[in-house]
């Protein structure tokens, strides 16, 4: 394709890449995604649970942390981690928060809650590689029994991946929006995800199993107009008390809950600042 | 990789199946979504598998307004008309790209499984890789497999169908005499692995480059539809409402093409 200044430039495509003849070899994962279960409490039988909350992403495992795991008695059920083929740190890893350097924590951390062990909450503080989502979600869910559970999933997408036919001005920032799978026959708190919005990543997969499990799972979204998690769109996840189910998640005493969570973002705000 | 979505899956011996590749401008694809929203089909199942990249969203095809229903969508799904004996897959996401030969082995194998009559895979190809005589004319371009080509031959010549030329001889690919179709995702391998094993196996295809791809998307469309017969468009297109698409129903999810409504304060 002629450029303007009349050089040969390849043509892009949103579709395809190069040629589908290059080598597939190169474009193998450089890591790969294992789980470590807690064979104290779950051995070679699937975990029954009644319900499971996912928290993907800095917001939603902030309102998880925060409103739902603190002060309460709770055991790690399994942890995932990432694999690296090599021990060079890939740009890839970096730029989402997996490297040893950058994070050192396991990409997704499984709670059980002891004052309620029908209760699982899994928490996955950074976005994973799309390419390792669906091995996540398989491993995950091995070991656990979700015929006639319910599934939450909570993540948080920026406002700027959302299309409406109202202006831009005039959306309340942040708010909710819901997907749900055939399954759940309840209605959603709010709104559902209009067309032609999409969500993609671990939130996507989480759902895409259910739907093919005939799993009842509703996702929360929380569109929000800020890159790093503020307090506003941490809160935005309360709005969810209002339903009765959601309510029993909260651990009691929302105001010592309010304190820590603009502690624990403060705290990130000081380590991402650009202006020292 | 196949589930279906009700308890039994339903048999599709002896039906056509319309499989679209990732290709530039996503043609196939919007293609694929003009036949499910205008042939109404139904969802019959899912194409669940460690090669696509996982999306969601609500139903792509609902008629009003959907924030108040929920009909999940997938990466990818099949959609049925027992009546027409159609199937026709929609994939919404890329395939992961150390995953495409296994992707398309997947598809072969539950291809060869479910015993299709013929196999049709839309496709586009690279418009700034065309020869001289592509450049005017039609852009449509077809490729049959043998037993295809030689049941249709009276009808190739009744449409002057064109077939895709080979490349031009002092070029790399042109001495292996194989297809030259930059840009045409898996349309190449999969219909290669079809002529293989005898499988009644069709490439449709249009040059195009990337853009709002939805008027190829119609073309490609009705180029399937003028061979097929699955649809009487001459009819629907006297209605105002699609006169501009051929006689198209547009699916809802291809409204917002250019994002969302901006203030226009902003450019007084």
């Amino acid at each position: 394709m002629a450029s303007f200044f009349g050089e040969i430039v390849p043509a892009l495509s949103r579709a395809v890449d190069e040629e589908d003849d290059d080598d597939e070899l190169e474009y193998m994962p450089k890591c790969s995604i294992s789980f470590k279960w807690n064979t104290t409490l779950i051995s070679e039988e699937t975990l029954k649970c009644a319900s499971l909350v996912v928290a993907v992403g800095p917001a939603a495992s902030a309102f998880m942390q925060i409103y739902m795991l603190n002060g309460r008695p709770t055991k790690l059920l399994g942890q995932a981690t990432l694999d690296r083929a090599d021990d060079d740190d890939d740009d890839d890893l970096i730029m989402m928060g997996q490297s040893s350097r950058s994070s050192p924590l396991s990409p997704c951390l499984i709670h059980l809650l002891t004052d309620t062990p029908s209760v699982v909450m899994m928490q996955c503080r950074d976005e994973v590689l799309p390419e390792l989502t669906f091995s996540l979600v398989d491993q995950s869910f091995s070991k656990l029994n979700l015929s006639n559970s319910r599934v939450i999933v909570l993540t948080s997408v920026s406002v700027s991946q959302y299309r409406s036919e109202l202006i831009s001005d005039d959306l309340q920032v942040p708010f909710l929006r819901a997907l749900k799978t055939d399954a759940e026959t309840k209605h959603a708190f709010c709104p559902y995800l209009e067309q032609p919005n999409t969500i993609a990543g671990l939130s996507a997969q989480v759902l895409t199993l259910c739907q093919v499990k005939s799993v009842a799972c509703c996702l929360y979204v929380v569109y929000s107009d800020l890159i790093l998690p503020d307090q506003r769109t941490v809160r935005k996840f309360k709005d969810l008390e209002q339903i009765p189910t959601f309510k029993s998640f909260i651990s009691v005493n929302s105001a010592t809950a309010d304190e820590q969570l603009a502690k624990l973002l403060d705290s990130k705000t000081k380590e991402n600042t650009l202006y020292l | 990789m196949f589930i279906s979505e009700g308890t039994q899956s339903p048999d599709f011996t002896d039906h056509d199946c319309v499989i679209p590749a990732v290709s530039v401008g996503n043609v196939g694809q919007l293609a694929a979504d003009l036949l499910i929203q205008n042939l109404k089909l139904t969802r019959v199942g899912y194409f669940h598998d460690d090669c696509f990249l996982p999306v969601i969203g609500n139903d792509p095809f609902a008629c009003e307004s959907r924030d108040s229903k929920c009909s999940l969508m997938t990466a990818a799904e099949v959609y049925y008309c027992a009546k027409r004996k159609i199937v026709v897959v929609q994939q919404r996401s890329p395939i992961i790209k150390s995953k495409k030969s296994q992707y398309t082995e997947m598809l072969f194998s539950w291809i060869t499984t479910s015993k299709f009559k013929e196999v049709v895979i839309l496709s586009s190809v690279f418009s700034d890789e065309r020869r001289d005589e592509q450049l005017t004319g039609t852009q449509l371009r077809f490729l049959f497999s043998k037993n295809l080509n030689e049941r249709l031959t009276d009808f190739i010549e009744e449409n002057q169908w064109k077939k895709l030329e080979c490349r031009q001889a002092d070029l790399p690919h042109a001495a292996s005499g194989e297809a030259y179709m930059p840009g045409s995702g898996i349309a190449k391998s999969l219909h290669a692995k079809c002529v293989d094993k005898d499988v009644s196996s069709a490439i449709l295809l249009i040059f195009c480059s990337e853009g709002d791809n939805a008027s190829e998307a119609i073309q490609l469309a009705t180029y399937l539809n003028s061979w097929k017969k699955w649809i009487d468009l001459q009819n629907l297109s006297e209605c105002s409402a699609t006169k501009s698409t051929r006689g198209w129903i547009l699916p809802s999810s291809w409204k917002l093409l250019y994002g969302s409504r901006f203030n226009q304060s902003l450019f007084q």
